[in-house]
């Protein structure tokens, strides 16, 4: 059927629909939660399922969220003394875990779900480049699987969040498409093989602790980089694909995020939450680090977590209006691409204008704002790897006139402060050689056309609010005046070790009653 | 229709040149080698001022030839801030406020590119300005000043045009200038007023009667 000819009603297929959610305690499963009360109201119910912590249970964590999530500003202010009423006639809290069959819910209440749940929407996921294997296919992997198989058994759609990185380190346009079995290099793909090599019990037992952890992630990075996947994140949710996609009667949407980043609007203007793809670039480049290794041709797709959470509610109502066009992709490269080399330089422009108004320290402070940074793709000869180089060879140096009557002490301070620095910079060293395929290896240009055709077949009245087109977003107003000065509020403090900045408990504080809480949750 | 005051931005309102905003874009660019050659670049058209201020208006800018635009824009808004903001002279602003609260729309008029010049508008309350505008092509300025360039004599043709498009009474408009370029303008419109003249405007308007503001 074609989209023109069914033109998409957002409300009207949303209202009374009953969808169950896993990642809302994540960025984008926050926000697409709030945003989806604040804009469809009349959705008729969310389930969210989250995995309790050992001093917090399932609900207590949602209702931290609800009450001092700044994401949750604008339901907050709107409702007032309603909110929690509000909430509670919409969202129910399961106890659960992604990790387990059935993720992780009872009998009872898989049985109270079924016929019951119109979408299953899985944003659950760890977006750890180099995270512990066992764990990464645990959640990333074995966790769609789960999901898609509570969506066929309960009888709902199966929306799947992955991501554009899926790709792989491949370069041009990449449609929205999966050949199931087979990898990004074209390598034929046995899912359960990988899915055994990656156990954590089967690689080297005599290996513990750290060491273990470190070979494990070793062998696993190999074992990706063979198949045509930078690192382990991309690499499970790579599989976690073929796997959701190659399930009997499978009903899944598949929905691609590349990079998100601050809010443009919703819930506010530069809200954005952990430590995303720019904080630690954005925070290196606003460090005495001038060169970045990035390509300054190759394009950085970003794109605002607000409006990724249009393009999710756009998936969705197709899957649920039967038109799934199988795969989206939620990106902005194709209709409106931001090379690194603008990046970096709106990056040392933000950081300029951020330093003018909020100020900054003493001289670095000044450099910070007149020496601004720029791609040097082969490192540049301010590069990390030189420049650690440099602060051994002085620490060397100053090692050697350690016991000098004369320059001791002064030799013994240079030295303190060289080995510090030269201990910074390897771990820069390491992060940069993480971000290096995405930023320096490969150019993406991930298509958007299945997205765009949704928006497209909005009617005029709500293609402004529910569609899905960055081709108007002005990079150097969203870059300098939303997005850096979000990181330095939200996400750079997290960096420093601090916590990341929450709204006093609204009042009256959001509680499920117990009886609600019974009804909900079924443990 | 409807009277205005005509404010030349350069002299009655700002102490400032546009060259020195070439000179202070040329020495903020993205690279300290690039810095070097565009400072020496507008220090090079500088001395065409002497002669011509358009032509050195013009090489000046074109110094800034394959700064990005979005540099342009931080820049701009940073230079009124941090340095034009500062160079607002107090007799200009005097002269400004009159017009207000006499309820005529303000124009400004400035050598100044957009990037900058746009920051003046709501910073002095006016509802019009006129101002140069670099070409940008593909993200990045070629140099080239847009026609009309702003700069040197406006011509009292323009003026008059720019006037009936739209819908200002001349006759009952003020103009303020500084110099004696500004001379033309002054004289398109019916409350003509030197404001701390150069020596070749002062002389005008003494010989056509025109008030002068010193302080």
């Amino acid at each position: 059927m074609k989209l023109a000819d069914n033109p998409l009603d957002v409300r009207k297929t949303l209202s009374g629909k009953h969808i169950l959610l896993t990642g809302v305690t994540g960025f984008l499963g926050k926000v697409w939660l709030s945003w989806l009360l604040t804009e469809v109201p009349e959705i008729g119910r969310v389930t969210v399922v989250i995995r309790p912590r050992p001093a917090q249970t399932p609900i207590q964590r949602f209702a931290r969220i609800a009450d001092t999530s700044p994401c949750f500003r604008p339901l907050r202010a709107s409702h007032q003394k309603d909110y929690a009423d509000f909430l509670r006639a919409r969202v129910d809290v399961v106890r659960g875990n992604v990790e387990k069959p059935n993720m992780g819910m009872g009998p009872a209440v898989v049985e109270r779900l079924t016929g019951q749940v119109d979408a299953v929407i899985h944003c659950a996921g760890l977006t750890d480049f180099e995270g512990v294997p066992g764990k990464m296919v645990a959640v990333n992997t074995s966790g769609a699987l789960h999901a898609a198989r509570l969506s066929a058994r309960i009888g709902a759609k199966h929306i799947h969040v992955s991501t554009c990185y899926v790709a792989g380190n491949v370069s041009g346009h990449m449609t929205e498409t999966l050949t199931t079995g087979i990898s990004p290099n074209g390598t034929v793909l046995d899912v359960d093989a990988e899915l055994a090599g990656l156990d954590a019990d089967t690689v080297l037992p005599q290996l513990t602790g750290r060491e273990l952890k470190a070979e494990q992630i070793r062998v696993a990075v190999k074992r990706a980089e063979a198949l045509g996947w930078p690192n382990v994140y991309t690499y499970t949710k790579g599989l976690a694909e073929h796997l959701v996609m190659a399930e009997p009667g499978n009903n899944v949407t598949i929905v691609r995020p590349a990079i998100l980043e601050c809010a443009t609007d919703y819930p506010f203007a530069g809200w954005n939450e952990g430590i995303n793809t720019s904080g630690p670039l954005s925070w290196l480049i606003a460090t005495a680090f001038r060169h970045l290794p990035a390509n300054p041709d190759f394009v950085f797709d970003v794109v605002p977590i607000d409006d990724a959470a249009r393009g999710l509610t756009l998936a969705t109502v197709a899957a649920l209006d039967g038109n799934s066009l199988g795969v989206y992709q939620i990106a902005s490269s194709d209709h409106n691409p931001m090379t690194f080399g603008r990046c970096i330089e709106l990056n040392g422009l933000a950081v300029r204008k951020y330093t003018r108004i909020h100020g900054s320290e003493g001289w670095q402070g000044f450099l910070l704002r007149h020496m601004d940074p720029v791609s040097a793709p082969d490192g540049g000869p301010l590069s990390v790897p030189r420049v650690r180089r440099f602060a051994r060879f002085l620490s060397k140096v100053a090692h050697n006139l350690d016991e000098d009557p004369m320059l001791g002490q002064a030799a013994r301070a240079v030295k303190e402060r060289m080995d510090s620095a030269e201990r910074s910079l390897g771990r820069i060293e390491e992060m940069l050689r993480v971000y290096t395929p995405f930023i320096r290896d490969n150019d993406y240009r991930f298509a958007t056309d299945n997205l765009r055709e949704l928006t497209a077949s909005l009617p005029d009245s709500d293609r402004e609010r529910f569609g899905y087109d960055l081709s108007d977003l002005d990079w150097c107003s969203y870059w300098v005046d939303v997005e850096y000065p979000g990181l330095m509020h939200w996400s750079i403090p997290l960096l420093h070790g601090n916590k990341a900045p929450e709204d006093p408990a609204s009042e009256p504080a959001f509680t499920m009653d117990q009886t609600t809480a019974v009804k909900a949750v079924s443990l | 229709m409807q009277p205005a005051a005509f404010f030349r931005v350069e002299g009655t309102l700002l102490s400032k040149s546009s060259l020195m905003a070439a000179a202070w874009t040329a020495g903020n660019g993205q690279q300290i080698r690039g810095r070097l050659a565009r400072l020496g670049a507008v220090a090079l058209a500088a001395p065409l001022a002497l002669r011509s201020k358009g032509a050195a208006t013009q090489a000046s800018w074109s110094a800034l030839r394959g700064t990005s635009e979005d540099r342009l824009r931080v820049l701009g808004e940073e230079y009124w801030h941090s340095v034009l903001k500062k160079s607002t002279l107090p007799v200009g602003l005097r002269l400004l406020k009159q017009a207000q609260d006499a309820g005529q729309r303000i124009v400004l008029i400035s050598d100044h590119p957009h990037c900058i010049a746009q920051h003046m508008t709501a910073a002095l309350g006016a509802q019009s300005l006129l101002c140069n505008h670099l070409e940008v092509v593909d993200g990045e300025t070629t140099g080239a000043l847009l026609k009309p360039i702003i700069s040197g004599p406006l011509s009292g043709q323009w003026t008059r045009d720019w006037a009936i498009q739209h819908g200002i009474d001349l006759l009952a408009s003020g103009g303020y200038g500084a110099r004696g370029d500004d001379a033309v303008l002054l004289s398109a419109v019916g409350h003509p007023c030197a404001v701390r003249p150069d020596n070749a405007l002062r002389r005008t308007a003494t010989d056509l009667s025109w008030p002068v503001v010193d302080a």
